[in-house]
């Protein structure tokens, strides 16, 4: 375990008394605390013809380096990389008997579950609902989704900075894995598959990949996988392409180093102004990088029994995090943050699509 | 909750009591070499955001803190960057309307970082992002119109020719000017860097150079740029690294992903930024270099007890891989 410089110790001491102190009435109430990290990272994709990645395994250590550490708070409940990541890895096994997510990525015990590697995007087996390239000026024109390649309604007038509107249908996503023993192809369809995340296991999921959502479809998408993580975290592409960088991961741990009392929820959307913006292409209309080539967003989604319990979740701290007591008991409301790299004018308030 | 989480905020002024051991960096320009660029380390008497009341000098974790109730103003005591956070619960945290447009905040922001110290002439430009927000609930026929919640305009930095794009300097700004959150890292760049910058950007310049310093950089990626790169501001252990670069972009997509993008005029795959230096020989930068199998070697893997067994050379079901 690798140990901080510079650490104050006798702050530290400090701090756990008293932390130690004013916590057992917060554990008594809202139940017991998860501090357990899942780190699992893909970069090479040859069990599925690549293409290959380059910094995946570096983002999920440098996420895992920055919150485990000696007197951190957090402990390392699994690192799994390359081709022992599995897509069975996912699975809530009462859903299918193939799943082993209570070992790996929904371990009990965990805080947070972070994935990096691979998303689909554009193709087969999840495309970006927009393959009958219907120019639109109305959503309501939008009627005639792809059913055989998984497009359904919703439909929406979708339009970004790289695309004029046409119509896009809701639309599977997913991550992609590249295991020795993967039972599903390598696709872990959190939309429609058997995925359920924080039912007794982790209270965060981060899917740091490519179309982890696609607007406007924040809540479809997730409401399947949440069925008790206080939020997941991932990257919605308004145009182009996230971009495999090394520091998502570490920077996005940073902000718990630096104040633990911050908003999770923030400090994820805030975690893409340190990536650099010239790595990835730019926006049309200005912007782009910080993580994307092209236009895209970090998104936080969180989802509860009433929108104000979906709220409190994004107004969570990381010690609030840690306390399963907080799950949510439901996923009929939602909350959804999200932060882009480029310009929006604030009067307009369409952003996504035409209404 | 909240009395609770008054209780911790208490309890970690506590800790101030033993506050302050470790040096905390000399907020203003950081001295360079002959040659070099300075640099710019922030404090909390150059920013605009408020911890509040009774706030407190803490050391922790390897950042020093002036917490108070709002909020918390830490520096890293490794590489001296600077974050400004909101208290998760407190007013300052919560959502708030920002009336004025994108150009204006940039605008604001630039003159702030400005005035607080960031040297003039290393300031490439500004650019902003938005923030959004949308509540709602199952059965809704369409998502809410989202919300646009703010901007947060952020600072590019160059030092004569060249961009470097690990530094930054951002601020979120509420409607009368004060910060709810910021984050600064500014380090010096010494001269040789600038002079390797230099050395490349000439090797470029003539036909004979250029040939003989692209041997190493693949034919097929697109012409690249000359930058400074250093270790980025969530390095939290090891040495500082800096180097000129011919930074390239290279996009990965499997072929039937591209067809399909270049059919539908859309840019796909995954970018990943590849770095040569002075010598042409390709560089991983200290953050692309992690690698925690060492700290954390990784246990045999058991199957699911209902998987089937799979034979070690058994062919995996495959299907292509798109980004």
């Amino acid at each position: 375990m690798r140990t901080h410089k510079n650490l104050c110790n006798g702050a530290l001491v400090l701090t756990v008394i008293a932390l130690l102190i004013v916590s057992v009435p917060a554990t008594s109430a809202h139940g017991q605390r998860s501090t357990g990290i899942v780190v699992e990272s893909v970069d090479n994709y040859s069990v599925r013809n690549g293409p290959s990645l380059s910094n995946s395994i570096a983002n999920g250590d440098g996420f895992l380096n920055n919150m485990v550490f000696q007197d951190s708070g957090w402990h390392l409940n699994a690192r799994w990389t390359d081709n022992l990541v599995w897509d069975t890895d996912f699975i809530d096994a009462s859903l299918d008997p193939r799943g082993d997510d209570t070992s790996n990525f929904d371990l009990p015990g965990t805080a947070i579950s972070y994935f990096t590697g691979h998303g689909f995007c554009h193709t087969n087996p999840m495309g970006d609902g927009c393959s009958t390239q219907q120019s639109c000026s109305t959503t309501a024109a939008c009627t005639t989704p792809n059913t055989s390649i998984g497009e359904r309604f919703p439909g929406s007038c979708r339009f970004s900075p790289m695309d004029a509107p046409r119509c896009c249908y809701m639309m599977d996503r997913g991550a992609a894995t590249s295991g020795s023993n993967d039972q599903l192809s390598g696709i872990v369809d959190y939309t429609s598959g058997p995925i359920r995340w924080g039912n007794g296991g982790t209270n965060m999921a981060v899917l740091d990949i490519s179309c982890g959502i696609l607007p406007t479809f924040w809540y479809q998408a997730l409401q399947n996988a949440n069925a008790g993580v206080h939020m997941i975290a991932t990257i919605m592409v308004a145009g182009g392409d996230t971009s495999n960088v090394a520091d998502r991961g570490a920077t996005f741990a940073m902000f718990d180093q630096a104040y633990a009392l911050a908003r999770v929820s923030t400090s994820w959307l805030e975690t893409m102004v340190f990536l650099p913006a010239s790595e990835g292409g730019s926006c049309p209309g200005g912007g782009g990088g910080h993580g994307f080539n092209g236009c895209g967003c970090n998104i936080v989604v969180a989802m509860d029994t009433t929108v104000e319990g979906a709220v409190a979740h994004m107004s969570e701290d990381w010690v609030d995090l840690q306390d399963d007591g907080r799950d949510p008991r439901g996923n009929s409301f939602y909350d959804a943050l999200w932060q882009c790299n480029y310009p929006l004018n604030s009067t307009n308030q369409t952003a996504w699509e035409l209404p | 909750m909240i009395a609770c989480k008054n209780q911790l905020w208490i309890a970690i002024l506590l800790t101030g009591i033993c506050a302050a051991s470790d040096p905390q960096p000399k907020a203003g320009i950081i001295a360079s070499d002959a040659g070099g660029a300075v640099g710019y380390q922030h404090g909390l008497k150059q920013s605009r955001f408020v911890t509040g009341k009774e706030s407190q000098t803490v050391n922790e974790a390897g950042w020093s803190k002036q917490v108070g109730p709002e909020g918390a103003f830490a520096t890293s005591l490794h590489n001296g960057v600077a974050l400004a956070l909101p208290n998760a619960h407190a007013q300052l945290g919560r959502k708030s309307e920002y009336a004025m447009d994108p150009d204006k905040h940039n605008d604001e922001v630039l003159k702030y970082f400005v005035t607080a110290g960031i040297p003039r002439d290393q300031i490439a430009g500004v650019h902003a992002m938005t923030l959004l927000s949308s509540t709602g609930r199952r059965g809704e026929a369409r998502a809410s119109t989202p919300k646009i919640d703010g901007y947060i305009s952020v600072l590019e930095r160059k030092i004569g020719d060249y961009k470097v794009p690990d530094s930054v300097a951002w601020a979120q700004m509420d409607k009368g000017g004060n910060v709810i959150s910021e984050g600064i890292y500014w380090p010096a760049i010494p001269a040789s860097a600038l002079r390797d910058a230099k050395h490349i950007k000439d090797m470029l310049a003539t036909k004979a150079d250029k040939i003989k310093f692209l041997v190493h950089v693949p034919a097929e990626l697109a012409p690249g740029e000359v930058v400074i790169r250093h270790s980025s501001a969530a390095m939290q252990q090891g040495p500082f690294e800096v180097l000129a670069s011919y930074d390239v972009m290279e996009r990965r997509t499997s072929p039937e992903s591209a067809a399909t993008a270049s059919a539908r005029g859309v840019r796909e795959g995954s970018v990943i930024m590849r770095h040569f230096d002075s010598d042409g020989v390709e560089r991983r930068l200290p953050q692309e270099r992690r690698n925690a199998e060492k700290d954390y070697p990784s246990p045999k893997k058991t199957r699911p007890a209902a998987t089937h067994v799979q034979q070690k050379d058994a062919p995996v079901d495959s299907a292509p891989q798109q980004p």
